[in-house]
């Protein structure tokens, strides 16, 4: 009996329970809202706002290493061509430690600064390579100030090539035609005169400090613009030269002795005194001929070459000027230069004459 | 003495004579060379006032260390202290330019530039100045915009 009244109170109980849920269902359903949520999730951030940073930070990243590679590049393209320069100067001053040191000194400082500029040589996690900035105020507008990298060396804001004057390399010299002249001193009955002119060009090959290097190249003047200061002495001249025949008179360099009596060469002084052995040609004639010269440097690291010698004119079949036999002219005339020449680059052979 | 003796002896005196009376025109040794106007100037303007109004200038003599790569520089001073420059530099593979930008400034009788060491100046009237460093020397000459 007592087991039946408590089996009819549970379900009765159970029955109730279930009635009430029901009903507080039906009472509230309308203010529940159910949400899934992970179990840990409770205080945290949106994780969609997450993601959203997390892929602006990789676009950033992205962005830095991307003008990290773009400079590292430019970087190593400048650095290789100064470095190529470098070795062609060296190349042409063969055995020049110093240039050989200066290649060395650039190729380590191009090292460590594209080693320290790498996004690949960061550690993971920090902050990827910036762009260096431009220097403060003064900015290389064109390639060469941007291209030597580490500046080789600094003048007035311009960046120049570190290596100075080198007055024991073999050179090719350029005659400055505005700051050189020719000429020659004659003597006449009536008075002495001479010719000068500034219309003069020419290339040389040497090494200042070796007489054995095979010095080349050649002299020209234009005898058209020869003045002597007297308008028809000029004219009888161009008419003896036949400059419209033969439009210039050439000095072809095949030498160089030093002359020790006169000081020889001196390269701690950057100093030579010897002959210049070539061919004269004028008026279509060449002969052989030996000038003695003076050679120094300028102030403005030119190459000053002052010489003078003696020529007759009968060996050039150049007619001496007469004015009915009264007025004459020596058939001896002495041929001056005063050059001025600039370093245009390296030799274009070395050759050993002994 | 006869007068057509007479005659000979005054027209042999004046044909040895005559040649004494023409100068010479041979150029003297010293003056072979070809000088420069800027160097045989003197250096005795100011050239707080020379750089006053900025303008453009051009080198008339580069020297020193520099030299040896440096044939040629502009400079455009702008009176707001801005410049702009170029200099033809002469390179292994050839010559190319450089130009720069920058700002310039006057301290007392020196000149900076871009906030660097102070460049010691001098002036000489026509427009001339000079900038001296160690590593070398440009007198500049002051040219016309065209």
């Amino acid at each position: 009996m007592l087991r039946s009244v408590l089996q009819w109170a549970g379900l009765a109980a159970v029955l109730g329970l279930a009635g009430a849920g029901v009903g507080a269902l039906a009472i509230v359903k309308d203010r529940v809202e159910v949400t899934v949520q992970a179990g840990d999730a409770g205080g945290r951030p949106d994780p969609l706002a997450l993601v959203r940073d997390e892929l602006q930070q990789v676009h950033a990243d992205l962005d830095a290493i991307a003008r990290g590679l773009d400079q590292n590049l430019g970087q190593m393209a400048a650095g290789l061509e100064a470095t190529s320069r470098r070795i062609d100067a060296l190349a042409s001053a063969r055995g020049d430690d110093t240039a050989l040191a200066s290649v060395r000194d650039d190729l380590a400082a191009l090292r460590a600064k594209l080693e320290g500029a790498s996004p690949m040589a960061a550690a993971p996690g920090s902050e990827p390579p910036r762009p260096e900035p431009a220097p403060p105020l003064a900015v290389a507008a064109t390639g060469e100030a941007n291209a030597q990298a580490p500046p080789t060396r600094r003048f007035l804001s311009f960046s120049l090539p570190s290596s100075s004057f080198a007055f024991d390399a073999p050179r090719l010299y350029r005659v400055i035609p505005a700051l050189s002249r020719v000429g020659f001193d004659a003597k006449s009955t009536l008075h002495d005169f001479s010719g000068v002119t500034s219309a003069v060009q020419g290339d040389v090959h040497a090494n200042l400090a070796d007489p054995g290097f095979s010095w080349h190249g050649s002299v020209r003047c234009d005898p058209k613009s020869l003045r002597t200061g007297v308008d028809g002495r000029d004219e009888n001249m161009r008419e003896h030269l036949l400059t419209a025949q033969f439009p210039e008179i050439v000095f072809d360099v095949t030498g160089f002795d030093a002359d020790p009596g006169s000081g020889g060469i001196d390269a701690a002084h950057q100093t030579a005194h010897g002959f210049v052995r070539g061919r004269m040609t004028i008026r279509g004639k060449t002969r052989d001929v030996s000038m003695p010269v003076a050679i120094s440097i300028d102030e403005s690291k030119r190459v000053v070459v002052s010489g003078e010698m003696s020529l007759l004119l009968p060996d050039y079949e150049v007619p001496v000027p007469s004015k009915m036999g009264l007025i004459s002219m020596q058939e001896q005339v002495r041929v001056w230069v005063e050059l001025r020449a600039r370093a245009a680059g390296p030799a274009d052979e070395v050759r050993r004459e002994r | 003495v006869s007068a057509e003796r007479l005659r000979r002896v005054v027209c042999g005196l004046a044909l040895s004579v005559l040649p004494s009376c023409i100068a010479s025109n041979v150029v003297a040794i010293r003056d072979r060379a070809v000088v420069q106007p800027v160097d045989s100037i003197e250096w005795n303007a100011d050239p707080t006032v020379e750089l006053a109004n900025g303008g453009l200038f051009e080198s008339a003599r580069i020297s020193g260390d520099a030299a040896a790569h440096l044939l040629k520089i502009y400079y455009l001073f702008e009176t707001g202290g801005r410049y702009t420059a170029a200099a033809l530099v002469a390179g292994e593979s050839g010559s190319s330019f450089q130009t720069l930008e920058g700002i310039w400034e006057l301290r007392g009788r020196q000149l900076t530039l871009d906030g660097g060491d102070p460049v010691g100046l001098r002036a000489a009237h026509g427009g001339y100045v000079e900038l001296a460093t160690p590593a070398g020397t440009v007198a500049l000459r002051r040219v016309a915009e065209q």
